[in-house]
């Protein structure tokens, strides 16, 4: 059956993933409590046993999903919310107290307490799959229960289930506003974990997509439950082609044979198009022409990044809606053609640069929700050598922060040891290295054009 | 039953009337969830999303203590400000009164606490300026020492490479010699021809007519010049400033013997 399962940790995590399943639920026909709606008719080859399961009783279905917290409030939230029959009890674990924005009592302290529970939970789930496919992991890494927390679960993850795609959600810190002053320790610290025991890392920052709600939605003053609902149908779109029947589908091992070259090198930039606001709906055309130009624009990168200072090494072109295989090859060719002198493309050397999916299922947006209701849609995934910018700014303010030893003794009160630190900033300033030399290489790579 | 106004308006108005964001939440019993801004860290434009739990008997010099955990400002250079939830409007100042609790001063859920930063060493604000670090580096050194990385990775593949190379250096040779005789006999100036891509994904359908066949300065090797149908291609018949046929920009494109297939392949009628 080829499930999903997803876990969602710390407050962000939760958030969107409440948003996801609010979208999933409305784009197959589930209410609120589980149950199928009685006017949607649902086609036989629809396949929302991926991420759903049918309860004991048979009347409804369940999400394949947990979410912990290590503290309560975020999750009494999913308790008391309009979707609290869709999640069993079971599903949502939390602590007493949160992990202060502190990398060590999320994986260490705190976080150590909940972890037999949760990993009791995840067999569970594991057990109700025919044919478990992998699992989704949605968590910021700039506080204490997303970094710590999920680094921990995700390396017991890795050892357990060995085999199993583990792809992972982050919500990066911004670049310019800051929850936490020891921000940095955590981002750096829990790379660190996502470089050896994640498949693939899709990044996304709060700032890049308030940029997105403010200047292509018009929404004047975005709130994160905008910015979450954003995050939702790119995530939608990933994952369209796991729930519906499509032309050409791209499952998750497809994802990582793509756009994965190197197994350090898989931390992936998302991009959605088209975005237009309710107002414009009824005015813009849109052609998968035209959503497959726009969805190159840095304007609708969902991560502050400037791929055009980098070199792409593989894009994922995910459609959705009313197209044909013929339009979204042609638009593919044109993009080559047109972008080749500021988008820098260079096929990977066994030549599988661009991957295309088609699903025809039509995207759907939360009633109320901040985009109006489209045709065609794609998903820009990407690995470009760009990415690094993110790490080279993370790696500046850690450095700045620990040549100073600042607040550095938190830490350590929590049970870690100093050398983790100094151990994990080598490893992601050896993942720079790994990008400087991937990019040498792709120079290089120039010559050998098979085509001029 | 339907309805008077628009789908337009309904969605309108259930945007504009529900914009609280949903982060907020309820703390547990006798506490209060607030969120913390600081002075130095934050922005304005988006917020935190940084909520947290705090007991209302939480003595304020304690609160203090807790708030130096998530921001780094030391407690004795911390002006506090109890703001309200769209944190425009001040509430109040808390003061230094170390006998007051925090319930005292009446705070509620989704308020906020902004800090404003008096250190006269700018510690914080100084950890915020990546300008005045050097830009850390790992040692070529220490990088050649580790295992797992790029270059690693890349010297194991460079091995294979190599033994799989000595092998194909037969099978090339054997190859060449097979493409000048094609290339002789199958492939001439004036024919139609179809070009194809080494890169599977690649599904451009590209039909055009041979218009060079020959060696080229620009790289090594036989390559056919083909003037395409489409403007799918990268020149106007010239490569690196010498020109081996002419024919109109975008519509030029220079390949392989393998990836040019001759035959009938009519020219689409206009």
């Amino acid at each position: 059956m080829r499930e999903i399962i997803s876990i969602h940790i710390g407050q962000a995590g939760i958030q969107v993933g409440n948003s996801c399943w609010e979208l999933y639920c409305l784009e197959h026909g589930i209410d609120k409590d589980g149950t199928f709606k009685k006017d949607y008719k649902r086609g036989n080859d629809v396949k929302y046993e991926t991420f759903f399961r049918e309860s004991s009783t048979k009347d409804k279905v369940v999400p394949r999903s947990l979410f912990i917290d290590l503290e309560p409030t975020v999750i009494d939230e999913i308790r008391s919310g309009d979707y609290r029959e869709l999640f069993h009890p079971n599903q949502l674990i939390n602590g007493k107290e949160d992990a202060a924005n502190n990398y060590a009592r999320g994986h260490y302290t705190v976080g150590k307490e909940l972890l037999d529970l949760s990993l009791q939970r995840i067999r569970e789930l594991t057990d109700e799959c025919d044919g478990l496919q992998g699992f989704f992991l949605f968590h910021s890494v700039g506080g204490g229960s997303g970094s710590g927390f999920g680094s921990l679960l995700l390396q017991k993850l890795a050892s357990e289930y060995g085999k199993k795609s583990k792809i992972d959600f982050c919500i990066y810190p911004s670049p310019q506003v800051s929850t936490a002053v020891v921000e940095p320790y955590n981002c750096v610290l829990s790379t660190h974990s996502l470089l050896e025991h994640c498949d693939v890392t899709f990044m996304l920052d709060n700032e890049a997509i308030y940029d997105v709600c403010k200047k292509k939605l018009h929404i004047e003053r975005p709130s994160y439950a905008n910015l979450n609902r954003m995050i939702a149908q790119v995530i939608s779109s990933l994952t369209s082609s796991l729930r519906f029947p499509g032309q050409l589908n791209v499952d998750i091992n497809e994802f990582q044979t793509n756009l994965v070259p190197f197994p350090r090198i898989h931390f992936l930039l998302a991009s959605y198009a088209p975005l237009i606001s309710i107002e414009n709906a009824n005015h813009e055309q849109v052609t998968v022409s035209a959503i497959t130009n726009s969805v190159f624009s840095n304007d609708n990168l969902l991560a502050k990044c400037d791929p055009s200072s980098g070199k792409y090494m593989s894009c994922c072109l995910l459609y959705r809606g009313n197209m044909t295989p013929n339009e979204a090859q042609t638009a593919v060719a044109d993009i080559k053609t047109q972008k080749s002198k500021t988008v820098n493309f260079t096929s990977w050397s066994k030549g599988t640069g661009f991957k295309c999916g088609i699903n025809s299922s039509i995207p759907t947006v939360v009633p109320g929700g901040d985009m109006a209701n489209i045709e065609k849609a794609v998903c820009l995934l990407s690995n470009t050598t760009s990415i690094s910018q993110i790490f080279n700014r993370l790696n500046r303010k850690f450095s700045l922060m620990f040549e100073k030893r600042a607040f550095v003794h938190w830490y350590v009160g929590e049970g870690m040891e100093e050398g983790e630190f100094a151990e994990a900033r080598d490893d992601l300033l050896a993942l720079e290295k790994d990008y400087e030399s991937l990019a040498e290489d792709l120079d290089d790579e120039q010559v050998e054009e098979q085509e001029y | 039953m339907s309805s008077t106004k628009s789908d337009f308006e309904i969605i309108r108005e259930y945007i504009i009337g529900d914009g609280k964001d949903i982060s907020v939440g309820k703390a547990p019993e006798g506490n209060v969830r607030l969120e913390i801004t600081h002075s130095v860290l934050t922005g304005e434009s988006l917020g935190t999303n940084n909520f947290k739990n705090f007991s209302l008997d939480l003595k304020i010099k304690d609160f203090k203590e807790k708030l130096y955990r998530f921001v780094g400002t030391e407690p004795k250079y911390m002006e506090l400000i109890l703001r309200d939830e769209n944190k425009v409007n001040d509430i109040c100042k808390i003061d230094d009164d170390d006998d007051k609790t925090l319930g005292s001063y009446e705070p509620k859920d989704g308020m906020n606490v902004h800090i404003i930063d008096k250190d006269p060493n700018n510690f914080v604000s100084e950890l915020q300026d990546i300008s005045k670090a050097p830009k850390p580096v790992i040692s070529e050194e220490d990088y050649n020492k580790r295992e797992g990385t790029y270059k690693k990775w890349k010297e194991e593949n460079q091995l294979k490479k190599e033994n799989d190379t000595t092998a194909t250096t037969v099978t090339a040779t054997t190859t060449t010699t097979n493409n000048a005789t094609d290339t002789e006999i199958e492939i001439k100036v004036g024919d139609r021809c179809k070009v194809i891509s080494d890169d599977p994904t690649n599904y451009d359908e590209r039909l055009g007519k041979v218009q060079y066949v020959g060696t080229v300065e620009f790289s090594s090797g036989v390559w056919i010049g083909v003037e395409l149908d489409l403007p799918l291609g990268k020149n106007d018949g010239s490569v690196k400033g010498k020109q081996y046929f002419q024919c109109s920009p975008k519509y030029g494109c220079f390949a392989k013997p393998k990836n040019v297939l001759v035959g009938d392949y009519p020219e689409e009628e206009i």
